[in-house]
């Protein structure tokens, strides 16, 4: 249940300019801790700004989204937006430059076909990419436990997809009950509303049935229907007009997020790209020495507890038998 | 893990290890469910996720074990649940004695109160039994292990896995190979678990898959497409047929049991999934409003999962909240001559 559940709970902010303080922190507590001796003007040249994150985000956020529809096999829509909200969710606190999106991405979308049940295997699903399968897989293997660390294991994200179902049943049901099929016309645009809504952070901030009830009065819009009169005399007959003067100002809100988004400036993303390898965290990039090092370290580590175990563990079956003999 | 002294091992998953540990800076005692994840091909377990996504939605609720806290170390998973000292199973393997009918009407109580909150909250968990069912160390009863455990969606058309529940815990519809259930399958193993505690022995206790189905078969009857509407359409249907049964009388098969155990052990024990007694209906069945009334918690057996146990269950006699008062307190009467006036 969305009401009670962790996204509410954890994962809904007041609107951008709280979520955009956060990210402008992360930022900050990146370029602090890397830049310490650099003057201000030089900490702007080698790093990232907010804005530059940004723009990468929303590049990565791209390239998630054409790599699960070209899925295969057919990757259910909220596959997708559970991962999207997934990488969301994580450069909140944290900065592209300590993680790169390309890696955490990949990382996203896997955890997401696992947690919707969406069932593929890491060989099934690295198939799905170009050039070093193996070297992916490890990539995304390597990074999942972290991600669900930062994403504080709340792994249950509702999307606008079911309530949008919903509304359409209702629809069909309890408004236009004379000519329901009139109804599936409005799936198409509602759908398109719904998914460009998630090149936003619209998910960050308003209920996913909120988004819904955006799209479908959109989409009607669109075709020349007004649903006013459905929202205030059939959804929300039992509210107060507090509440649904309330709940107009929100659909507006999310109309205009969606609408209003600026568009992607493709050629600022290569320099940006480039800027970001020099600026990035070496230590969590799965290609540099000291990765797969402290990788090593780890395993060695476990490894010699492991033996150190073994060993106590053989010494005192050694004992007990010295005593059973009675030695 | 540095946060806790490791007490022990209390048992060891499909994935991984349990140990019983204490918190240092808390002082609680806690099980750590650890999951290497370094070996595991397709990295973290389903199990682990959906145990996860389940207990992590849910509010706290005192029959469903918590998950504290969820922590990575080196390579590994960790889950941090309450600490709980032993469950149903042993429970109803070690009582020297059957259980009482008003211990089992407690126990009843809090698994349905247990199944009926995750119901309420969509999730069905598809693995009850008596050995997912823990006991604290007061006697009360949690539901644990939601490795199986599915979100569900009432009118979603999702497919599902049959091959889920431990298989005498099973519902019909699950042997049969259905891929589209509900949580009526919950409801199916909390009856054999009620008919198990009821019989001190499990109701369909199946040797495998085909035996499971004569089992059932053997008591409630075969089915037919008129008390089972929509049987012949599962996918396993038409791979078996047994030889036609006649139901056997359930006070033939639970001989012990009083006429509303009988009653509502029956509700639960039905072929179609949805005419089985939902949790919140069984709640208020006349069964757990006829004398004698549920034990009191206290009043439950707590056995443990080590030796050492037997002292401290001599011990918990010390506390029998039945004993009368008087005998706790020392008689006035035999005090008054020692007593000694002070000006």
């Amino acid at each position: 249940m969305f009401a009670s559940g962790t996204q509410k709970r954890h994962w809904m902010f007041s609107g951008a300019p709280e979520i955009d303080l956060l990210r402008r922190e992360a930022n900050e507590r990146y370029v602090n801790a890397f830049g310490q001796k650099m003057d201000s003007s030089s900490k702007r040249e080698h790093f990232l700004t907010p804005g530059e994150e940004k723009l990468m985000m929303r590049h990565f956020e791209f390239i998630l989204s054409s790599f699960c529809k070209k899925f295969s096999p057919i990757m259910p829509k909220y596959v997708q937006g559970t991962a999207l909200t997934y990488f969301k969710r994580f450069y909140i606190h944290n900065s592209i430059m300590d993680f790169h999106p390309k890696d955490l991405m990949l990382t996203c979308v896997y955890l997401s076909c696992k947690v919707e049940e969406f069932n593929v295997s890491i060989g099934q699903f690295v198939g799905n990419l170009k050039g070093d399968r193996e070297k992916f897989a490890n990539i995304i293997l390597g990074f999942e436990l972290l991600l669900m660390d930062k994403l504080h294991y709340h792994l249950t994200v509702h999307n606008p997809f079911r309530p949008l179902e919903g509304f359409l049943i209702d629809l069909k049901t309890r408004y236009f009950k004379d000519k329901p099929e009139s109804v599936e016309r409005l799936r198409k645009n509602a759908e398109e509303f719904v998914e460009k809504s998630m090149s936003t952070d619209a998910c960050l901030i308003f209920s996913p049935s909120q988004l819904a009830l955006a799209a479908i009065i959109y989409s009607a819009g669109e075709d020349g229907i007004s649903l006013d009169n459905y929202v205030t005399s059939v959804l929300l007959n039992k509210t107060g007009p507090e509440d649904i003067k309330k709940m107009v100002s929100q659909i507006k809100r999310i109309k205009s997020l969606v609408k209003n988004q600026e568009p992607l400036h493709r050629e600022l993303i290569g320099p940006v790209q480039r800027k970001l390898e020099n600026c990035r965290n070496q230590s969590n990039n799965p290609e540099s020495e000291v990765y797969k090092r402290r990788l090593e370290e780890m395993f060695e580590e476990e490894e010699e507890e492991r033996s150190r175990k073994r060993a106590r563990i053989a010494k005192e079956e050694k004992e007990t038998e010295k005593q059973l003999l009675g030695y | 893990m540095d946060q806790y002294t490791i007490l022990g091992r209390v048992g060891e998953g499909a994935h991984g290890i349990v140990l019983k540990a204490k918190h240092i800076e808390s002082g609680e005692v806690v099980a750590l469910k650890k999951i290497p994840l370094r070996k595991l091909e397709d990295g973290i377990p389903n199990t682990a996720l959906r145990e996860i996504k389940a207990l992590q939605e849910i509010e706290d609720n005192p029959y469903v074990v918590k998950l504290r806290e969820v922590f990575p170390h080196g390579s590994s998973l960790v889950l941090e649940f309450e600490y709980m000292f032993s469950d149903l199973s042993e429970v109803i393997r070690n009582s020297d004695k059957p259980l009482s009918e008003a211990q089992v009407k407690s126990y009843m109580l809090m698994l349905l109160k247990g199944v009926a909150f995750c119901h309420e909250n969509n999730i069905m968990h598809r693995d009850l039994k008596p050995a997912n069912l823990l006991i604290s160390s007061t006697g009360h009863l949690k539901i644990a292990d939601f490795g199986l455990a599915r979100v569900f969606q009432n009118k979603g058309n999702r497919l599902y896995s049959h091959q889920v529940a431990t298989r005498w815990y099973r519902a019909p519809e699950l042997l049969y190979g259905a891929r589209k259930y509900d949580e009526g399958v919950d409801l199916w193993a909390v009856g054999c678990i009620f008919g198990e505690l009821l019989n001190n022995s499990p109701l369909f206790p199946g040797e495998n898959d085909i035996k499971q189905l004569c089992c059932v078969q053997a008591v409630l009857g075969t089915p037919n497409e008129k008390i089972w509407p929509g049987m012949h359409e599962l996918p396993d249907y038409n791979k078996i047929t047994f030889p036609d049964a006649e139901p056997i009388p359930l006070e033939d098969v639970v001989p012990d049991a009083a006429k509303e155990a009988l009653d509502l052990l029956k509700k639960f024990l039905v072929y179609q999934s949805k005419h089985r007694i939902s949790a919140k209906e069984a709640l208020v069945h006349p069964y757990f409003f006829t004398e004698p009334l549920p034990a009191h918690h206290s009043e439950l057996p707590i056995p443990q999962r080590s030796q050492r146990g037997l002292q401290r269950r001599q011990n918990a006699h010390q506390y029998n909240i039945d004993i009368p008062l008087e005998k706790a307190l020392i008689d006035p009467e035999l005090l008054a001559p020692h007593v000694v006036k002070i000006k």
